[in-house]
């Protein structure tokens, strides 16, 4: 991966009020060639109204966004040219079938005919989509007519893809084909891919660097080995009980530090990872395998970064 | 340098016509893109876009044209004129308006796409759209009434309706929903038609509303379909038409230089 800036994104405002408060708050990102960046935060961070400004869809209040060296403010046409957008509102091309959806994306991205029809057939075997090919997009569930929009950005290989919750509704077969097809993209293509994602856990095993974005601001931004270090030290070891009412199993768990009763019979309770081991004894040893329904220890994850730097539950805002 | 300037020159002649090339493709396949919506609603389009003209026509036929037969021109014409207003203007605010909705104007915005071609095969897909019910019309007039079209009649409906398309693109971006531009189309397609000289004589109308019509291309409109339809030489309506023309370029050249794809 080079280091040649594809965005340069500096100070970037957005400010809807009265209608509501700064989406985005001075925003300063750099996006190198090749790289696939993860950008994520609760819902309303700001992180959509980010992208429609990057993608030259919103006007920002003040700031500056470069593509290419290109002005997407005073140009926002440019952004076209290069980056292939997958928006968060579902597409209703309602009368396009399937296979048309693609094949006149591809068009309308400059590939020819024969291009675009070979492109559209492989990505519909690719994502086992060819017996939907020819259904109109009307009669698709919200998945695939989703997926389809998806693979509409595909065509034409453009260098930079802007992916706003590209794995929303699809089935966890799906979503690993979705990520594994990124992957690859950037490894042969060394194509540039930004995500917005809530998925976490899967996102983690794509994206090179993160940026955690909330209130409108950039938190942090680092690799997720970084971010990670930051809370490096934290393990959580989380318990389910077989019987929920067990009152001398709640005893025990509530007796240990730092337990967290999540919701009845579920309880999580965090430690530094050298305690890890002597944690699983006490709980093992004093409450019996008989008394759990299942256990498991996590390491840290993006997920845990996000709730350490934020202070917040991802799931509970 | 001669050679150098020569060489340069060609380059941006060749880079022109690729240009010109894509913009012409795009328009093709934007158009077959829109026109996917007669797969499942042909019938629909075709009684909106004509069940409102031809009941005008039956209404004033039978209101006014039993007993002054020399009023069905401008019954006639005036449902034309109606007719595509409709497919021109109605429909491609109120589709507009739609399209951002259901965020599919979203997915073309974000597409290498010319605002001027996106615009002008969205218009051309109303007219394409009013032509049946159209015809349907003249059909009327050359067989109940006697009418004589000639080819200008048809050159004066494709004028019209991309001469009225700019004023339904233009409420279609501007409106913040469909539901807006569905009823600022309405209520601007009724002062355009039924206040302006379109099945009304010219001289009949008060006077702030005869100022008024010549800043509307339906009046153009309706005085060069009349004089078509009634088989007159095309020099006398050639105002008309030069004019309805400059409503064309103003429509399609113009407004869309003031229309914003990209929100606020």
């Amino acid at each position: 991966m080079n280091n040649t800036p594809v965005y340069r994104i500096d100070s970037l405002t957005k400010d809807f009020r009265p209608r509501g408060p700064l989406a985005n708050n001075k925003i300063t990102l750099r996006i190198a060639q090749g790289e696939i960046i993860g950008i994520f935060g609760p819902n309303g961070a700001g992180k959509t109204t980010l992208v429609r400004q990057i993608m030259g869809l919103l006007q920002p209040t003040s700031g500056t966004i470069h593509l290419y060296n290109h002005d997407v403010v005073e140009h926002p046409e440019i952004v076209s040219r290069f980056v292939g957008y997958y928006g968060q509102k579902t597409l209703a091309l309602r009368a396009h079938k399937a296979r048309e959806v693609l094949f006149i994306t591809g068009l309308f991205r400059g590939q020819t005919q024969r291009e675009a029809n070979e492109q559209t057939t492989v990505l519909l075997e690719r994502f086992e989509l060819t017996s939907l090919a020819n259904r109109l997009m009307s009669s698709l569930s919200g998945g695939e007519q989703r997926l389809i929009a998806l693979l509409a950005s595909f065509m034409a290989y453009s260098p930079v893809l802007i992916l706003d919750e590209p794995t929303n509704e699809l089935d966890p077969v799906r979503r690993r084909k979705v990520w594994e097809y990124l992957w690859e993209r950037n490894q042969e293509h060394h194509d540039t891919v930004l995500l917005v994602t809530h998925n976490l856990l899967e996102a983690e095993t794509v994206v090179a660097r993160v940026v955690l974005i909330d209130q409108g601001s950039v938190q942090i931004t680092g690799t997720p080995g970084e971010l990670k270090r930051e809370v490096e030290d934290i393990v959580r070891l989380e318990v389910k009980l077989r019987d929920t009412s067990n009152q001398e199993a709640i005893a025990t768990l509530s007796s240990l530090p730092a337990s967290e009763c999540l919701r009845p019979g579920h309880w999580q309770i965090t430690s530094s990872k050298g305690e890890a081991s002597s944690l699983l004894s006490t709980v093992l040893d004093q409450l019996g395998m008989d008394v759990l329904d299942d256990f498991r220890l996590i390491t840290p994850t993006l997920e845990g970064v996000y709730i350490k730097l934020t202070g917040k539950a991802w799931q509970k805002k | 340098m001669a050679e150098k300037m020569r060489a340069t020159n060609d380059v941006g002649q060749t880079q022109r016509f690729y240009t010109m090339a894509k913009h012409g493709r795009d328009f093709w396949w934007l158009l077959v893109s829109q026109l996917f919506a007669l797969r499942e609603e042909w019938f629909w389009y075709l009684v909106q876009l004509a069940f409102a003209p031809l009941t005008f026509l039956i209404f004033l036929w039978l209101l006014l044209g039993q007993f002054q037969p020399e009023s069905m021109v401008f019954v006639v014409t005036g449902s034309l004129v109606y007719n595509v207003s409709m497919g021109g203007m109605l429909t491609l605010g109120q589709h507009i308006g739609a399209l951002k909705d259901y965020n599919a104007y979203e997915h073309y915005a974000a597409l290498p796409l010319s605002k001027w071609v996106f615009i002008l095969a969205l218009a051309t897909r109303g007219i394409v759209l009013t032509l049946p019910s159209a015809l349907l019309i003249v059909v009327i007039g050359v067989i109940f009434f006697h009418f004589t079209p000639t080819g200008m009649t048809f050159v004066i409906l494709l004028l019209g309706g991309y001469a009225l398309s700019g004023l339904g693109a233009f409420i279609g971006f501007w409106s913040p929903t469909a539901r807006v531009a569905s009823m600022m189309t309405q209520v601007l397609q009724t002062l355009l038609v039924l206040l302006a000289p379109v099945y009304i004589a010219f001289d009949r109308l008060p006077a702030v509303l005869q100022w008024t019509s010549y800043v509307t291309p339906t009046s153009y409109m309706a005085t060069a379909l009349r004089s078509s339809m009634l088989g007159k030489p095309v020099k006398e309506y050639l105002l008309e038409i030069l004019l309805l023309f400059c409503f064309t370029v103003v429509s399609l050249g113009l407004i869309p230089i003031k229309l914003r794809w990209r929100s606020k």
